[in-house]
């Protein structure tokens, strides 16, 4: 489909070579540059290339070929924290970081990137409602969400913004990475005729521009030459949704692909025993949880969770389905959190006669308990659901497993039909209060849907956001961890999240420890 | 409907004695024809009895033993059939697979057999406006594709094993009506169902009683070209991951998450793929023998 051959490549790779000389009038070659196909499961959940709306590991996939942040990831190397549209950035005191914005930075539509428009992606319009322009509920949910103690941004000259933030946040710079803060056109977003048409369409400053989306079926990204960094190395990226496993490994197979993602472990041999397919990746930085709804009539009472919790057999499914591939993390947290670390954490153990015996206490009867699951949305997640219901009918829980289609459709229906589902948690910076609080504490989605809530919790989360003394603040995470995980379950930790990733093995590509594709240039050679 | 003591002698038994007069007066039974039967019976016999041959429950797993070989290509006998990704029994999938799939069809056969029959019973019995009716409905029935219809109705209903069953009797259901109403219509006419009429019997007795006794023959024969149609509907849904889902499982539905396997473990899909071939020809080659049977310009 994207008509490669041997010599064409010889010839793109001299010609790129040429234009890494003349970054700037190469561009008569740029025809001859190659294209890429992705086979993705999805490609938005939303239908939106707004990150703002598509919070999602799929969102995170293809966000950074189109957009940046002020500050990037390394995501193919430690994660640290980038210079992108900022070049550097500065504490000025606790609750304030001033940034020197990138110069010459052009937007897609030929724009140039102000502090006007830094500003404007981080105002009211964009995020906070109370603008000019009305704002989406979910939006200003996933704003606040983000950028819990967020102010304002002043514009101190024409590439230089202050960031104003109420309280103090260790990892306030960490936070202008977040994928929400993808700074867009001032211009073209006021233009846009509505939340819809610009959410399916931004302008912003990528190395690749949005030629086409079709939700549900293709997105098209184009290279964007006028991009800071110099003429990207792909002359095109086209994202196609295959949600079939077997659909993805055979459209790379048959060339019609040239990455296939989110390849179960069991299936890495059969591509790779063909020798012109690799699959690459690893472990990321996304743990898979399985989470309760605690208004369901049933799961309210906290022995039920935690027998539920007690009957999941976590190593079984990271050695069979992972081949032990990936690992099980203490919790949802990360060795990476430094002081924050809670070594001696422990996931309830699989033990089902300890679940058996907290169910007879509970006095649970048998009452069905239903648990919504995609298919393989995440990958291998049929086969673990289904594994994690037969433990759970062992120890004489109902669970009537739902498949269903669609994110919408789990969320769907009263308290008493939505029982346990399936999500994962993403987190890249070194604070517990960015992911647990985000996720879980008063301003995330399941408190706010009335999902989960527990008093302590949510004042120790807020604690953890606003207190300075490291030590107490340590001692107030080990009891949240404590709560959330153990005394009053919301979720059941499964394992650490892992990304395969199927390509040509022609093509030099690394992946990164998250969900992110990297097409920039330092990360591509054919 | 009816009680037996009323039945006059001759019309209700009519095709029991003449498929018995055939079977023992007519050529010998052809050998492709036996070995149909009994492979039908043997589906039969599994799926009534899935409970207690199969070695393991449906669901049990073996995460330890995954995708272990089936005895043909070197396995051990634990599992005659290997096991599937998850560690299950093949055999006992396959065995309730059966039992879901073979439920499935006949469920899915008598709604649409019943449906159709009765209206092209009202259409003959009123005809005019009614009947125009009932024919438009079979003509836009017959002029949509069936598995889009299905899709459609999978999308927006979501899915339960009730709502499939029911849509899939809704397949074929036309052809039971315009079958019903012609053989009707011409069934009326015919001294038998005139003297019943002119007797004082109800449209209930004369068509439930008379007529369908009739010309069962000939639905018999178009029920068992529907019939693998619907295994074979039934797979292609759940293949495609509309038909049941899990932990309930089907022919398709062991089919369709075997094929990822297909190249490392292909025992998984081949055993119930096999079963759906074997059994979708089996009744059609036993319908196709039957039609020949009970056609009287054949003989």
């Amino acid at each position: 489909m994207t008509g490669i051959t041997r010599r064409h490549l010889l010839s793109v790779s001299a010609a790129s070579t040429a234009a890494f000389a003349m970054p700037r009038f190469a561009s008569a070659q740029s025809t001859e540059r190659p294209a890429v196909t992705v086979a993705v499961q999805r490609i938005s959940n939303s239908n939106t290339l707004e990150m703002l709306t598509e919070q999602s590991n799929v969102g995170t996939r293809i966000y950074t070929s189109y957009a940046e942040t002020l500050i990037g990831n390394n995501w193919i190397g430690d994660m640290s924290l980038q210079p992108q549209l900022a070049t550097s950035w500065k504490r000025v005191d606790d609750q304030t970081v001033d940034v020197d914005l990138r110069e010459g930075v052009k937007f897609h539509n030929g724009d140039v990137m102000t502090a006007e428009d830094v500003a404007f992606s981080y105002g009211p319009d964009r995020m906070w409602g109370g603008g000019t322009v009305e704002v989406p509920e979910n939006v200003k949910v996933v704003a606040r969400q983000a950028l819990p103690a967020f102010e304002r941004i002043e514009v101190l000259g024409p590439h230089k913004i202050r960031l104003h933030n109420s309280s103090i946040d260790p990892v306030l710079e960490g936070r202008l990475s977040g994928s929400i803060g993808m700074i867009v056109s001032k211009r073209a977003f006021m233009e846009a005729k509505s939340w819809m048409d610009w959410a399916r369409r931004p302008i912003t400053t990528g190395p690749y521009a949005i030629t086409e989306y079709k939700p549900d079926s293709v997105l098209t990204l184009s290279a964007f030459d006028d991009h800071w960094e110099g003429r990207p190395p792909l002359r095109q990226v086209r994202f196609v949704e295959t949600p079939e496993t077997a659909s993805r490994i055979n459209l790379l197979r048959s060339g019609g692909a040239d990455f296939a993602c989110d390849i179960p472990p069991d299936q890495i041999a059969t591509v790779e025993a063909d020798k012109r397919f690799k699959v690459v990746g690893g472990p990321i930085n996304n743990t898979r949880y399985t989470v309760f709804n605690k208004s369901h009539p049933v799961l309210a009472n906290p022995l039920v969770r935690q027998a539920l919790t007690h009957s999941v057999d976590r190593n079984l499914i990271v050695e069979s389905l992972w081949s032990g591939r990936t690992e099980v993390p203490r919790g949802l947290q990360w060795s990476f959190y430094g002081d924050f670390y809670i070594a001696d954490h422990e996931n309830p153990a699989y033990d089902p006669d300890k679940a058996r015996a907290l169910l007879r206490k509970a006095g649970y009867n048998g009452e069905p308990i239903p648990y919504r699951v995609l298919n393989d949305y995440y990958t291998a997640q049929t086969a673990t659901a289904q594994i994690n219901t037969e433990n759970w009918r062992a120890v004489g829980l109902n669970i009537k497993l739902q498949m269903v289609e669609n994110w919408g459709q789990i969320s769907e229906g009263g308290p008493e039909t939505r029982g346990i589902h399936d999500w994962s948690a993403a987190a890249s910076l070194p604070d517990p209060y960015v992911q647990m609080s985000g996720s879980w504490g008063p301003l995330g989605s399941p408190w706010k849907s009335n999902q989960w809530r527990n008093e302590e919790f949510g004042k120790l989360s807020q604690e953890l956001g606003s207190s300075t003394d490291k030590t107490r603040r340590i001692a107030v995470w080990r009891r949240m961890l404590q709560i959330i995980e153990i005394e009053d379950p919301a979720y059941v930790v499964l394992h650490r999240n892992a990304s395969f990733t199927a390509k040509r093995a022609d093509i030099k590509w690394t992946p990164a420890q998250s969900f992110v594709m990297d097409f920039r240039r330092h990360n591509w050679s054919a | 409907m009816v009680d037996a003591t009323s039945s006059p002698a001759g019309t209700g038994g009519s095709l029991i004695t003449r498929l018995l007069s055939r079977f023992a007066t007519g050529n010998r039974m052809p050998l492709l024809i036996v070995i149909a039967i009994l492979w039908l019976v043997l589906m039969l016999a599994i799926a009534v009895s899935a409970d207690l041959i199969s070695p393991y429950r449906f669901t049990q797993m073996d995460l330890r033993n995954r995708l272990s070989l089936p005895v043909f290509m070197g396995g051990s006998w634990r599992h005659v059939l290997g096991t599937d990704e998850l560690g299950r029994d093949v055999l006992s999938r396959l065995i309730t697979s059966i039992r879901m799939s073979l439920l499935i069809a006949f469920g899915a056969t008598i709604i649409g057999a019943v449906i159709g029959v009765t209206l092209g019973f009202v259409a003959a019995h009123f005809r005019g406006i009614v009947e125009q009716a009932v024919l438009a409905l079979v003509d836009f029935s017959a002029a949509i594709p069936f598995l889009v219809l299905a899709l459609a109705v999978l999308a927006f209903f979501g899915n339960s094993l009730v709502l499939f069953v029911c849509l899939l009797g809704f397949h074929a259901w036309e052809r039971y009506a315009r079958i019903a109403r012609g053989l009707a219509i011409s069934g009326k006419t015919h001294g038998y169902a005139a003297a019943v009429h002119q007797l004082g019997a109800s449209p209930w007795r004369l068509y439930g009683r008379h007529i369908l006794p009739n010309i069962a023959s000939t639905l018999i024969v178009s029920m068992t070209l529907a019939f693998p149609e619907i295994i074979l509907l039934e797979s292609g849904l759940s293949f495609l991951g509309l038909g049941i889902q899990p932990p309930d499982t089907s022919l398709g539905n062991m089919v369709g998450f075997g094929r990822e396997y297909l190249s490392s473990a292909p025992w998984i899909m081949l055993a119930p793929a096999f079963v759906i071939t074997v059994t979708a020809l089996c009744v059609s080659l036993l319908g196709d023998w039957l039609r020949d049977r009970l056609d009287p310009t054949l003989s």
